[in-house]
């Protein structure tokens, strides 16, 4: 049994500890807005925050989660007004929309650590990612939206 | 028409329905249920089709309820087939019917709710009201509107210039649901007591179980059930991660199939040879010229990799099929496919066969094969409980359906004193893809499907030739993105380029030059010419923006969306780098740009993703395991996206694949342009 801090709240998990937290907020939790596209960390589909950075939940075991504070994409704000959900919105940045999970908590690790990244600070971000729909040109987009209005703040 | 029991809360209201149409009802609650008869995998359908609809119906497509469609014998004549880019072409005049029918009824239930003739009343978000400012909401109207007769006549379909939707900028109707998690695609779907599967499937198409030890397997933690289906050895567990461990445990032993020696090399080189073979002549138009000592021959051999799909969503499919009925979820791009052969499976009728498509994480054709839902439901139909089969990556690129190779022989004789090409041929080598999938395909379908992109060359060049020479393959083909559009424009217009240079004439002008001298299709023409003139305009053709830059340009026109595009590349010591591509299309009337800019942005990626990957056979097995094999398009390697859409009245045609091929022959002709190679195969793998 292990304590997972998720969404500010504990969970109490019941699972070998090597599963990889992606099988566990998705099949044990039935939390399904992290999504699976390589199982090996070269999609970044699967990305969520741990203390506030982006990581690939199928590259951490469950083990390796104590002591840690998750954040999800269900778990990023109340009624999809987070700054970054309301770009991606309103830069209609979504295709199939599959990959935007994992995009949008990627946007929200850098934004937390910087306000005004550079590009080539959001190119090495986003680097890890696969869209396979194309949804470059609009998540850049969205990123110029987000670096803009937080100089103006 | 109907009614439909509440349940049984105390107001026990019973909602009344009025449907005039399979497409839309409007319920006496005031809730207005439209159906999408398309599955969405990104290109937009969910939210341009209730455009169409509403912009006739004459209300906000805001108000309406979305449901998704299942089949069903009521759709009468329309396909829940999602592909070819061919939804808003196919459903533009059902859409708008059905509109102007839901707007009639509510009109005419309005006239004896108020006692007043037709011109006295008018639709206001979602009530009819009068000139003298009385109101009633259409909801109120149901109960009337259920008693009338069905339309006898409709008033004619809105004039372009009144439009209120279309046309506009809409944004993606599931945009909330999938910033904030709750989109639900097919690997989501969670009914209850749901177990997960991962099949250990053959290593080579073709090869048959011999035996397996599940012993190891069985001990995993989490893992439930061994069982045998048609796929492979399923292993069954609480979790997909216990599926997946237990897979990897299993003992497996395989009878060797007729391609354990395939080999995607040997196979390229033997397609090579196969242009010699005689092959099957499409178009032959003008005769051969007379030889003379100052014409010249140039000949080129293109080709074109083996691909697989790759959307980010891995294949899947959930079940649950009882004694009485069977359920499927999948995000299918064809679900009525899989009602006959899903009936066969669990012997329920087909009436009992209920198919569920949740939102398609990318389909790119892959999603219109059926083989994930069959195999979910066969295991299904094993255990009786709910089970969903999870694909990870490299069962995704090993586990079948692949675009083909192809080898293009390109020949043309010049007449360099005159600056004119007298005769052009394109043979295409490859297996077929409709064969594959129907062995009993007749040739002459055969030989138009390979050949599209090939045999409809649309420049006036006096003799011509296309040829289409089939290798037979069994293994698994299928429809892609943009399907054989892609290789065989991508050796027409590279190869235009080299004759372009060897008479030593500007690419775009020559192109510009040949279609007005020629005989085809004189809308289609005006179309090219329009788009290529455009381009060169925007591109500012011939001049790239930077110094140490060059442009190469394509064209073609896509089952009716003519399409040119520009791209900008610099070269330095073999690589090089795509900085920006142009885009003009003509895609008949926009139903939603928004919608329109995203899929030509997709089709580049699409594209240029093709240009860096490749799925290969060794001794039968797919080499290429996972995305670092296969590699796709990465967000700092996206080049600028410059896009005009050409103003157009013609009905809506397709955009989801008329983007994808030029791009390719664009950037490789920008290449050879800027002092680069010429890249006559595929993929590059230095850059
Ligand atoms: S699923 Fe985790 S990186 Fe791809
Ligand atoms: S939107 Fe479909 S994979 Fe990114």
């Amino acid at each position: 049994m292990i304590d997972l801090n998720l969404n500010e709240k504990t969970f109490k998990i019941d699972a070998p500890d090597e599963m990889p937290l992606l099988w566990v907020l998705r099949d044990v939790l039935g939390m399904t807005g992290t999504k699976f596209g390589c199982g090996v960390g070269v999609c970044a589909t699967c990305t969520i925050l741990e203390n506030g950075k982006a990581v690939m939940a199928c590259q951490i075991t469950l083990e390796k989660t104590k002591g840690n504070r998750y954040t999800t994409i269900e778990g990023l704000s109340k009624d999809g007004d987070h700054p970054v959900q309301k770009a991606w919105v309103q830069c209609d940045v979504a295709q199939c929309g599959y990959c935007q999970p994992g995009m949008i908590m990627e946007a929200c690790s850098l934004l937390s650590e910087v306000s005004s990244p550079s590009e080539s600070a959001i190119n090495k971000a986003f680097s890890n990612h696969i869209c396979r729909c194309g949804t470059y040109p609009r998540i850049k987009q969205a990123m110029s939206l987000l670096v803009n209005s937080g100089k103006k703040e | 028409m109907g009614l439909k029991p509440m349940g049984l809360d105390e107001k026990a209201k019973e909602i009344l329905i009025y449907q005039p149409n399979p497409l839309v009802s409007v319920q006496s609650d005031g809730k207005i249920l439209i159906t999408v008869t398309k599955s969405e995998m990104g290109q937009g359908v969910r939210t341009s089709m209730p455009m169409i609809l509403a912009e006739e119906m004459g209300v906000d497509p805001a108000i309406f309820i979305l449901q998704q469609a299942s089949p069903s014998s009521k759709y009468k004549g329309i396909s829940l087939g999602t592909g070819g880019s061919t939804s808003l072409k196919t459903m533009w005049t059902p859409l708008r019917k059905a509109g102007l029918e839901v707007k009639d009824g509510l009109l005419r239930a309005a006239e004896i709710f108020f006692g007043v003739n037709r011109d006295q009343l008018s639709i206001r978000g979602s009530s009819v009201v009068t000139k003298d400012g009385r109101s009633v909401s259409f909801g109120d109207l149901v109960p009337i509107a259920v008693k009338l007769e069905p339309n006898k006549y409709l008033e004619p379909l809105k004039k372009v210039s009144s439009r209120n939707y279309l046309g506009k900028d809409r944004k993606r109707v599931d945009a909330p649901a999938i910033v904030n998690g709750s989109a639900r695609y097919g690997i989501d779907m969670r009914p209850k007591a749901l177990k997960f599967a991962a099949i250990k499937r053959p290593p080579v198409w073709g090869n048959t179980l011999k035996s397996f030890d599940a012993t190891v397997t069985l001990s995993v933690p989490g893992v439930r059930r061994v069982e045998v289906i048609t796929a492979g050895v399923a292993v069954v567990a609480d979790n997909s991660y216990a599926a997946f461990l237990g897979r990897e445990k299993l003992k497996v032993r395989w009878n060797s199939g007729p391609h354990t020696a395939f080999d995607s090399d040997d196979y390229q080189r033997q397609l090579t040879q196969n242009l010699e073979s005689p092959g099957k002549v499409a178009r032959k138009d003008g005769v051969y010229p007379e030889p003379h000592n100052d014409f010249k021959t140039i000949e080129a051999t293109y080709s074109f990799p083996f691909h697989a799909h790759a959307p980010l969503e891995p294949m899947n499919a959930t079940a649950h099929v009882t004694q009485t009925e069977t359920h499927v979820w999948v995000g299918s791009q064809w679900p009525d496919a899989i009602v006959p052969l899903a009936s066969k499976i669990t012997s329920h009728p087909q009436e009992k066969v209920n198919v569920h498509v949740p939102l398609l994480g990318g389909g790119f054709g892959r999603r219109s094969a059926p083989d994930p839902a069959l195999e979910v439901i066969e295991l299904a139909n094993i255990l009786k409980t709910p089970v969903q089969i999870i694909w990870d990556r490299a069962d995704d690129l090993r586990g079948g359906y692949y675009h083909p190779a192809s080898i293009h022989g390109m020949s043309a004789l010049l007449n360099p004193s005159k600056q004119e090409a007298l005769y052009y041929s394109h043979k295409v080598s490859s297996p077929s893809i409709l064969r594959s999938s129907n062995p009993k395909s007749p040739d002459l379908a055969v030989v138009n499907t390979e050949l599209l992109g090939a045999r409809d060359v649309p420049y006036g060049i006096d003799a011509v030739e296309i040829s289409y020479h089939e290798l037979p393959l069994h293994i698994p083909l299928w429809w892609w993105r943009a399907i054989q559009f892609v290789p065989n424009i991508y050796a027409r217009e590279c190869f235009i380029d080299e004759i372009a240079l060897s008479l030593d004439r500007d690419p775009l002008e020559y192109r510009q030059s040949l279609l007005s001298k020629s005989i085809q299709d004189p809308a289609l023409l005006e179309r090219l010419m329009n788009v290529i003139s455009i381009a060169k305009e925007k591109s500012n053709w011939p001049n790239p923006s930077r110094k140490n830059r060059a442009l190469g340009v394509a064209c073609m026109d896509y089952e009716g969306t003519t399409v040119v595009q520009v791209a900008e590349v610099s070269v330095s010591k073999k690589r090089f780098k795509i900085h920006k591509i142009y885009t003009v299309i003509d895609c008949g009337l926009v139903v939603n740009p928004l919608g329109v800019n995203a899929q030509v942005e997709g089709a580049i990626v699409w594209a240029l993703s093709a240009l860096k990957s490749q799925i290969h056979f060794k001794k039968g097995r797919v080499v290429e395991k996972n995305y670092k094999e296969y590699p796709v398009l990465r967000y700092s390697e996206m080049p600028e996206v410059n896009t005009t859409i050409v103003d157009s009245d013609r009905n809506p045609q397709g955009v989801g694949e008329p983007p994808v091929p030029c791009v390719i022959p664009a950037v490789l002709n920008a290449i050879a342009r800027a002092g680069g190679p010429r890249y006559r195969s595929l993929p590059i793998t230095k850059r």
